[in-house]
Order: C-alpha cells, then structure tokens, then sequence
C-alpha cells in the first residue's frame, strides 16, 4: 500500500472551526428544506438513495455558487497546511461535493475514503482528503468516530473536519436517534482526471 | 514513543494521559523533543491533540438540541 507523506500528519484529523459564516449555513440549510424532494425517497437495501445530493443535481443557482466557493475554500485551507509541514505541494482539485442527509437509524460503519483493508481494491483511491461541514445539530447521536485514533466528537454547526482517504482514518458515523442529520460532504484529489467539472 | 514526527494511535494516548495526568505542555514537548521531534512537529501533534480531546468532551458534554436522550 502506498505511504501517502501527509498520513498521520499530526494536524489530522483537521477541525477548523466557524469555517463557514451563519449566512452560509442559513442559506444552505434554507436550500435543503426548499428541495427536500430532490433527494428522492430512501431505500434500506440502497444505502444511499435518498440521501445525497451532488453539486450537479442542486438547481439553485446561488447554492450551486456556495458549494463551488467552499470547494475553493476546502482546497485552499488544506493545501496551506499541508505546505505548512511538507513544503511545496503539487495542486489539489476537488473531486465530489455533495449534501448528505442522515434520517434516524442510518449509521456508517467503519471504512477509509481511498484505501480498504488488506490492499483489496478501493472503488475510489484517488480519494486522498475527505471532507465534511456539520450544517445542524439538531439531531440525536451521529457522532463521527475514528475507532484506530481512539476519537469520537460531534463537530459543533459551520466546522470544517478533514482527514486523509488512507486506513490511518478508519471513519464510520455512529446511528442517528433522532432528527435529520445534515452535511456537506466533499472530496479532494492530486489527480487532475478526477477534478469534478 | 512513536516514530518521530508520526503522530501515532499510541502517541495520541500518550499524550491524552500525560495531561490527564497533570503534566504540563512544556514537559510533554521536552520528552517529544528528546525522543526526536522537532519542535514545531511536537508543537503540532499536542495541540492537534489536545484540541480534539477537547472537542470530544465538549461533544459529550453538549446535549442536542430537541435531544430527548442526549447526543
């Protein structure tokens, strides 16, 4: 398996607080309850049906412009720290950007972004950052836990929490009791053939 | 100690229980440094840790909103 320099970098897990503005989450959190039938209905033998919605499936102009500034945005803060400790870096392009819904019951077992146990091939390895914004905590449980760094925490709403695709970063979602758990999810790449268009 | 500059599983828990133990940053940086970290690497690992440790407590501590059985 590949030794990725920037796996277990010590400033992995990153939180960065208050990432985005109250206006940004209010906007975003407005799109989601004024479109919450494009993310269909769900499916508990399609595990994410229903449940996610991609930057080209938004129809809000003005949302669709949010989630390409915080894909710039993800892009910059993570390319300074990585400069930061490594030295010059070679361009980060953003791979997916995506709303995630979390209905009660659903949970996320253990897996990393880019790699799987035992070297078994991964559907996407280009995946070298995961990416997530925490938009309500108006929700019971959901917590993000890395069960190899002994980590477990719900993020407070505006955080920005990104770590390698690597299996140092083992991540599953504890179940959701209650409410509607809501993020941004996004991905960042090296390979320029995976930059979303 | 772990690998110098790789902020291990067990580094991690090293350092949460050096400061549930009591000791202070400075002590902790002493015996990174003297294990091989540089001071800016050390300085980055603590505080990454530290500051996760404490967003982990908060997140215990902080009950959801409309929670009915706590987060």
């Amino acid at each position: 398996m590949a030794e990725h320099p920037w796996s277990g970098l010590a400033c992995f897990p990153l939180l960065v607080p208050d990432f985005i503005s109250e206006v940004e989450r209010t906007q975003a959190l407005g799109f989601l309850a004024a479109h919450e039938a494009d993310f269909g209905a769900t499916d508990r033998t399609d595990y994410w049906a229903g449940r996610t919605l991609t930057l080209p499936q938004v129809r809000d102009p003005a949302t669709q412009t949010l989630l390409r500034d915080l894909q710039r945005r993800i892009i910059r803060t993570v390319h300074g720290v990585l400069e930061e400790r490594l030295g010059p870096q070679p361009p980060l392009y953003a791979d997916v950007i995506n709303f995630a819904r979390w209905p009660p019951g659903y949970e996320l077992l253990p897996h990393a972004d880019a790699e799987n146990p035992g070297g078994e091939p991964h559907p996407y390895p280009w995946r070298h950052f995961a990416s997530v914004i925490y938009l309500n905590d108006d929700y019971g449980d959901g917590a993000i836990h890395f069960p190899e760094l002994g980590i477990e925490l719900r993020p407070p709403v505006r955080t920005l929490l990104v770590f390698p695709g690597t299996l140092d970063y083992l991540h599953g979602v504890r179940p959701v009791t209650h409410g509607m758990r809501h993020t941004l999810a996004s991905f960042l790449t090296f390979d320029p053939a995976h930059e979303s268009t | 100690m772990s690998p110098a500059g790789r902020l291990t599983p067990d580094l991690r828990r090293w350092i949460i229980a050096q400061a549930e133990a009591g000791h202070p940053p400075e002590v902790m940086l002493k015996s990174m440094t003297d294990a091989g970290w540089t001071e800016a690497a050390a300085l980055d690992a603590l505080e990454s840790t530290l500051r996760l440790k404490a967003a982990e407590i908060d997140s215990r501590q902080k009950p959801s909103p409309g929670s009915r059985s706590g987060a």
